[in-house]
């Protein structure tokens, strides 16, 4: 059973990679509205000129990574799994990138001074779980890269 | 570009080029009060100005880590390394001009020899990514 299904295995993640993929390119849509959620604009007044253009400067380019992962997944997710070493450094990255992500929500983020509500509360379970995704199947394409 | 070690020499430079960037990020905090204009901010956006830095130092590190450890493959013309190659030069190209055109001019005025590093560093490897990737896109070595 287990041969049997280990065919299969290569197509199921990359089918995996490309659901990542989109899961990736949904966060950065729905990263357009955090500023505005969280009122960047307002809280970064008082801090200085230097603070805050590095702020922006820092998220922008959290943002570009996102979206590059995600369409590198999306489109090239055959790269990624070519069993190379630069496949399995990238893949072992984003899965550190996203694997991160998830212990900074659980053991930095103070979730407390969240916005409360229904929807909130629900965008941020969604969340969680698109990082819990995200890191497995990360972790999964570099364990099939090291494994060929 | 027919001299094979060509790549590796300008990979090398961005590796030590990317250190240098990634050494300076732990000095600045201190240099630019970091901690004295980020306690203006409210916890939370504390919390996110803390894991922008800690994500910065991770996407400067990890390439700079590409470019020490792996120089052949990445200028070895597989697609994934021609992806790298682009997503580099476009990271560091457009560094360049949030360098000129976003950052404060006063800002630049108080640190001129920090403004002229970091902006001849951004260069290099905007530019050295940026030939690499059409040398490995077009002519294949």
């Amino acid at each position: 059973m287990i041969s049997f299904l280990y065919g299969y295995y290569p197509g199921l993640l990359r089918a995996a990679l490309l659901a990542a993929g989109v899961a990736q390119l949904v966060i950065v849509c729905a990263s357009f509205a955090i500023p505005k959620v969280l009122d960047w604009k307002a809280e970064l007044e008082p801090v200085g000129n230097l603070t805050r253009q590095i702020f922006w400067t820092y998220a922008g380019y959290i943002l570009i990574s996102n979206l590059a992962f995600g369409l590198l997944s999306a489109f090239a997710g055959g790269a990624l799994l070519d069993g190379s070493i630069l496949a399995s450094a990238v893949t072992g990255f984003i899965a550190l990138w996203w694997g991160a992500r998830l212990a900074i929500q659980f053991f930095y983020f103070d979730t407390t001074q969240m916005p409360g509500g229904r929807f909130h509360k629900l965008a941020e379970a969604a969340l969680i779980l698109a990082f819990v995704f995200l890191a497995v199947v990360y972790a999964a394409a570099l364990s099939f890269n090291l494994g060929h | 570009m027919s001299n094979p070690l060509l790549p590796i020499v300008l990979l090398y430079v961005a590796a030590f080029t990317l250190t240098m960037i990634l050494i300076a990020n732990f000095i600045a905090p201190k240099k630019l009060n970091y901690k004295g204009n980020v306690s203006r901010m409210e916890p939370l956006h504390r919390e996110v100005f803390h894991v922008h830095c800690l994500y910065t130092i991770l996407t400067i590190g990890g390439m700079a880590a590409l470019c020490w450890f792996m120089p052949r493959q990445l200028a070895g013309g597989s697609p994934l390394a021609v992806v790298l190659l682009w997503f580099m030069a476009g990271y560091w190209s457009l560094r360049v001009l949030i360098q000129f055109f976003f950052y404060n001019r006063e800002i630049k005025k108080t640190y001129p020899v920090y403004n002229v590093m970091f902006t001849l560093a951004f260069g290099y490897l905007g530019l050295a990514f940026f030939t690499l990737a059409v040398a490995t896109t077009f002519f294949h070595f």
